[in-house]
């Protein structure tokens, strides 16, 4: 699977399918983002199973500004809906197999477990 | 609004720390500053936070040209970068210098901010392909 370009409209039914879906939050003038934008492209032709998004910055600025993103390129990773990482930074190729390996590797029953308790820590 | 760009580095913080300079020096930009936001929260507040520094980067004959067209634009340099350690490996932002031109409203700042920009851009994408030093 390709890449895909997600909008307002689209977005959080993407995030929220079950299985993985990695957003990469970027815009045209930033150099690292047109360095990180091929190695998002190649590891979403590797990666069959995984849902590969994209949002423009620029012509997303309520999103951008709704997920609080300051500094791009930012990658985040959902998992069954679920947000599990988000940085900011292009990473080298390596780097984002090894992230999609630790998603991958993820026991999600502790996850909703540890999330579960957070939230019940905060009411 | 996004303001920074940034990439991650597998380096562990004081070797990415270094490494930044050299990479901001080859572009022409000297590091005038160096705060390290961790030890002083630790020292006068007692709180604990990941490594952070927060470099403070200028290109004198750009910094010149843009007192040149608004003397008020010290208010924003020099250009910051931060270093911080994060969960995955060490992430280095840099300011968008555009932010010059759309926070002061003065389009005329845009080919310094440009250029800036670009030399900016070309340290980070260097510092990600680096695999040489350490």
């Amino acid at each position: 699977m390709s890449t895909i370009a997600l909008t307002e409209d689209t977005f959080e039914e993407t995030v929220t399918e079950p299985g993985i879906t990695l957003v990469d939050w970027w815009a045209s003038w930033c150099g690292p983002c047109r360095m990180f934008g091929p190695v998002f492209q190649a590891a979403s032709e590797k990666h069959q199973d995984i849902t590969f998004g994209k949002i423009d910055t620029e012509d997303q600025p309520a999103l951008s500004a709704a997920a609080r993103i300051s500094s791009i390129p930012t990658l985040m990773a959902f998992r069954d809906g679920i947000l599990v990482f988000s940085q900011p930074g292009a990473l080298p190729a390596a780097s984002l197999e090894k992230l999609i390996q630790a998603v991958r590797d993820l026991d999600m029953d502790q996850v909703r477990a540890e999330l579960a308790q957070q939230q019940g820590a905060d009411r | 609004m996004n303001y920074g760009a940034s990439v991650t580095l597998q380096a562990p913080f004081a070797d990415a720390v270094a490494r930044v300079r050299e990479a901001l020096a080859a572009q022409g930009f000297g590091v005038l500053t160096e705060i390290d936001v961790a030890a002083t929260m630790r020292a006068r507040l007692g709180e604990q936070m990941e490594d952070y520094v927060i470099l403070g980067a200028c290109n004198p004959p750009f910094a010149h040209q843009a007192l040149g067209i608004d003397r008020s634009i010290g208010l924003l340099l020099p250009c910051n970068i931060v270093v911080r350690a994060a969960a995955e490996g060490t992430v280095v932002e840099a300011l968008d210098p555009q932010v010059m031109v759309t926070l002061t409203g003065r389009p005329e700042l845009k080919p310094v901010a440009d250029e800036v920009a670009r030399r900016l851009a070309a340290a980070l994408t260097e510092l990600t392909q680096q695999g040489t030093h350490g």
